[in-house]
């Protein structure tokens, strides 16, 4: 179980509970923020502005470097909402789907990692890499000047399509928290254009572990090496040796692409839980 | 409720990034010549390490935004720490606004 297992799971994965769909949480802010978090495109200065800050500190010094990370993370915690800067999580293809079967409404939207990195403007429905679940849809139906050129609402049918699709194309799915635990989004996300996966590698905070870890089965595996193309953060590589899939698991990050791309089953989803190594490290 | 004391700051960095403070290279861009880096962004596709980033100075009026129109969206080298000078963008660049030092 998850720090945010922990503090909104009930019992459960938090993200499987309802209660973190409601949409009463959505206007939830807590009091010290003043004012509340802009959203989508428009923060996109500010993010701006705090890495820049970031980056400028590293020059400076370990302990001004510290600082800077302390001052970004109190930030995420008060436009945001987070615990300890920690606004993500990633997920596997199965629970994406449980996901969309919760909550609703749901529509896609357009990423804005890729529009700031790369200037990419996806605008139609097949473009579109992310998907933003809930009420807050609705105020970017209605606003679109103000979020980013609007929604394309979609059946749960269509975002389990979409989902696999994505899948396919080798994203690694992760799921947002906008504004205390209400939970807003599923981003499809690679490295480095996605902020979230950057922050993470790079800085080591903003997106949490998934629930899973891969483990491979030596039986199983002939070595066709599908799987390494498709892991984003480092952790899967072929065994010269004896030519077989090989995961360091301390780097897995329990997205299971390796798994669905996998045609000989030999790629598991272990929970976290159940490895001793792995269970506290999110 | 979560004991925000038990929340420790993690491992800043990977340990081959080296120790701080680094020499981080210097991107300059000259505003007056880089003015629809949204509508060109060559330099953006073509940087390996993704260093540079847009965003829109007038966010409340994000649909009507016109990439084309000058001085609406904002160019910034906001990813320095990845880069490592290969140039490519200051080759790319059709204003020669950026320069690296």
């Amino acid at each position: 179980m998850c720090l945010y297992c922990d503090a909104w799971g009930e019992g459960m994965l938090w993200y499987l509970n309802p209660k973190n769909y409601s949409r009463q949480l959505y206007t939830v802010r807590k009091p010290e923020a003043g004012r509340t978090a802009l959203s989508g495109e428009a923060d996109a200065g500010i993010a701006i502005s705090m890495e820049k800050r970031l980056v400028d500190a590293m020059e400076e010094g370990d302990a001004e470097f510290q600082q800077a990370l302390q001052m970004y993370r109190d930030g995420m915690d008060l436009t945001m909402g987070t615990i300890g800067g920690w606004d993500g999580q990633v997920l596997p293809l199965k629970d994406a789907e449980k996901v969309v079967e919760i909550a609703s409404p749901k529509a896609l939207i357009a990423c804005v990692c890729r529009s700031r990195s790369l200037g990419i403007d996806e605008r139609s429905k097949d473009e579109c890499t992310c998907m933003g679940l809930g009420t807050g849809m609705l105020k970017w139906e209605r606003w679109p000047e103000r979020y980013k050129g609007g929604v394309h609402w979609v059946s749960t049918e269509e975002a389990k399509e979409w989902l696999r699709r994505m899948d396919k194309r080798g994203f690694v799915h992760t799921l947002m928290i906008f504004g205390s635990r209400f939970i807003g989004g599923i981003c499809n996300c690679d490295y480095p254009a996605c902020d979230a996966m950057a922050m993470r590698l790079d800085f080591g905070f903003f997106l949490l572990k998934g629930h899973h870890a891969a483990m491979v089965d030596y039986d199983q595996c002939n070595g066709c090496g599908l799987c390494a193309q498709r892991c984003q953060f480092g952790a899967l590589k072929m065994n010269v040796t004896q030519n077989k899939a090989n995961i360091d698991s301390t780097r897995c990050f329990g997205c299971g692409l390796c798994e669905t791309i996998c045609r000989h089953g030999a790629i598991q989803l272990i929970e976290r839980e159940k490895i001793p190594a792995l269970k506290e490290m999110w | 409720m979560i004991d925000r004391s038990k929340l420790k700051l993690p491992q800043a960095m990977p340990a081959d990034r080296g120790k701080l403070p680094l020499k981080l290279p210097k991107i300059d861009i000259d505003r007056s010549k880089c003015t629809v880096p949204f509508w060109c962004k060559k330099c953006l596709q073509a940087c390996p390490q993704m260093v540079f980033a847009v965003y829109c100075k007038q966010p409340e009026r994000l649909k009507e935004a016109d990439p084309r129109e000058p001085g609406v969206y904002d160019l910034v080298p906001v990813r320095r720490y990845k880069c490592d000078s290969c140039n490519k963008c200051v080759e790319v660049c059709p204003e020669n606004a950026i320069t690296i030092t």
